[in-house]
């Protein structure tokens, strides 16, 4: 399948050295740099109405685009592999750059999908996760239990943490996410917000299995009742 | 697959009407601009969808069967040359991952389709969702610089109230292309419309929320550097 026609050369704003190394190393093969055009367009029309239609160039724009964001998350979870000195990147480090990068969204949905892989599919990956884990840090062990409210008790620390590691960047949105008094900081104080309600429904969600409609009045609550107290706080 | 998510919306549209009621009331009363109502809509749908990928992961027990190829993902994890090893469990998290970063970045790409009336998704749509969204800064170079001014002048050309969002961060262009008139609905765009906000809308005057947001955005950037 033919990716695009122009090679890529792209520098993140937040500083990705993979996507160097991507135009560098495969250069020659250039469809192998990204994801099939045929299953990505499968997945957007999932997005669309059916009447909608998707021009190549749109197909092609975000086949680059995901490339990079899984560039993008996995240089972020191997520089954290690297400061913990361990060799492997394993999917609890994933979902940890996917927070630190400012995917909160996306954690909760996976956080279940990760905790069904390992209990289906993947019993004998997970005992080996649970002795790797064991061995680097025996507090991780925690994270593969299905217990919501540990697992947010320590994600919290986790992007505390991050916070003081990261670039300047993610340091202004975590500083901004965790005080609310940063009223004129009008871009990333929205992300707390969203941080928010996604906790609070994986929480949900986590400590009663069903209840969906918890989850859902959580979520709405969320979204209306804290924006008001940021407004005053931004403009007064 | 589309029926479950037309139940998923049905089971969402349960908490909504009284919320749009009361935000129809204010509006009628304040005789706001409609675009609020476009945000809100926005709103809801991002939302609905958070919730509809939730509930469809909690029934999933089919690993084997990807809507992406693991053996590519591998490869473009692999392409960091400070990658080493790589769990069985990441591409798969990763096929996953991409799924729903595929699904949010059309559908952030077609609600800016659908402000300009048209059917078919172009590629300045996509560069519009990455400008509007803070999580998407890092494609911000994946975009020629040419589609989002071709993208800016069919915004000014059919909406003007529509809002249309540059973060400061590395956007020298973007802010040279933004527009004050839009500042407004940016502060709005930026925190999802409620009720009380609309209330403070009311009783300032028209120009008090264009100083502030100019001011906050000020602040913001000074922040920012």
């Amino acid at each position: 399948m033919t990716g695009t026609k122009r090679n890529q050369i792209t520098t993140s704003p937040v500083g990705s050295p993979t996507s160097g190394n991507i135009s560098d190393s495969y250069s020659s093969k250039e469809q192998d740099r990204f994801l099939p055009i045929a299953n990505v367009s499968r997945i957007m029309k999932r997005a669309l109405p059916a009447n909608a239609k998707i021009s190549k160039e749109a197909k092609e724009t975000v086949q680059e685009c995901v490339s990079e964001f899984i560039s993008f998350i996995t240089g972020e979870a191997s520089d954290k592999c690297q400061r913990e000195k361990r060799k492997t990147i394993n999917g609890d480090d994933l979902l940890w750059a996917m927070t630190t990068l400012g995917f909160e969204n996306y954690v909760g949905p996976l956080k279940l999908y990760l905790n069904n892989y390992r209990e289906t599919e993947g019993e004998k990956s997970s005992t080996s996760m649970a002795k790797q884990e064991e061995l680097h840090s025996p507090t991780h062990q925690h994270q593969t239990n299905i217990d919501g409210v540990v697992e947010i008790n320590k994600l919290l620390p986790h992007s505390v943490a991050a916070a003081t590691k990261a670039s300047d960047f993610n340091n202004t949105t975590f500083s901004a996410g965790g005080f609310y008094s940063v009223g004129p900081h009008q871009v990333t104080a929205p992300k707390s917000f969203t941080e928010m309600g996604g906790l609070n429904g994986y929480r949900e969600s986590s400590i009663a299995q069903s209840a969906l409609s918890a989850d859902q009045i959580q979520d709405a609550s969320g979204n209306r009742m804290m924006p008001p107290n940021l407004r005053y706080r931004v403009e007064w | 697959m589309e029926n479950n998510q037309q139940q998923g919306a049905q089971a969402q549209s349960g908490p909504y009407p009284g919320g749009a009621g009361g935000s129809a009331g204010a509006g009628a009363g304040a005789g706001a601009a409609p675009f609020q109502h476009l945000l809100q809509q926005q709103q809801q749908q991002l939302q609905m969808f958070w919730s509809y990928q939730r509930q469809e992961i909690e029934h999933v027990n089919d690993f084997k069967n990807h809507q992406l190829p693991l053996a590519r993902i591998k490869k473009i994890m692999k392409a960091d040359e400070d990658v080493r090893m790589i769990s069985a469990e990441a591409p798969i998290l990763f096929a996953k991952a991409c799924e729903l970063f595929i699904l949010e970045l059309t559908i952030r790409s077609w609600l800016h389709a659908d402000e300009n009336k048209r059917r078919t998704l172009q590629k300045n749509d996509i560069a519009a969702a990455i400008t509007r969204t803070d999580i998407f800064d890092f494609l911000v170079d994946i975009v020629p610089r040419d589609e989002i001014k071709d993208d800016a002048a069919l915004v000014g050309a059919t909406a003007s109230g529509v809002p249309y969002y540059y973060p400061p961060i590395g956007q020298p262009a973007g802010m040279m292309i933004g527009r004050p008139a839009v500042d407004p609905a940016t502060g709005v765009y930026v925190q999802p419309p409620s009720q009380a906000w609309q209330s403070v809308w009311q009783s300032a005057a028209e120009d008090t929320p264009y100083g502030t947001g100019a001011q906050g955005n000020l602040d913001g950037q000074s922040m920012e550097f």
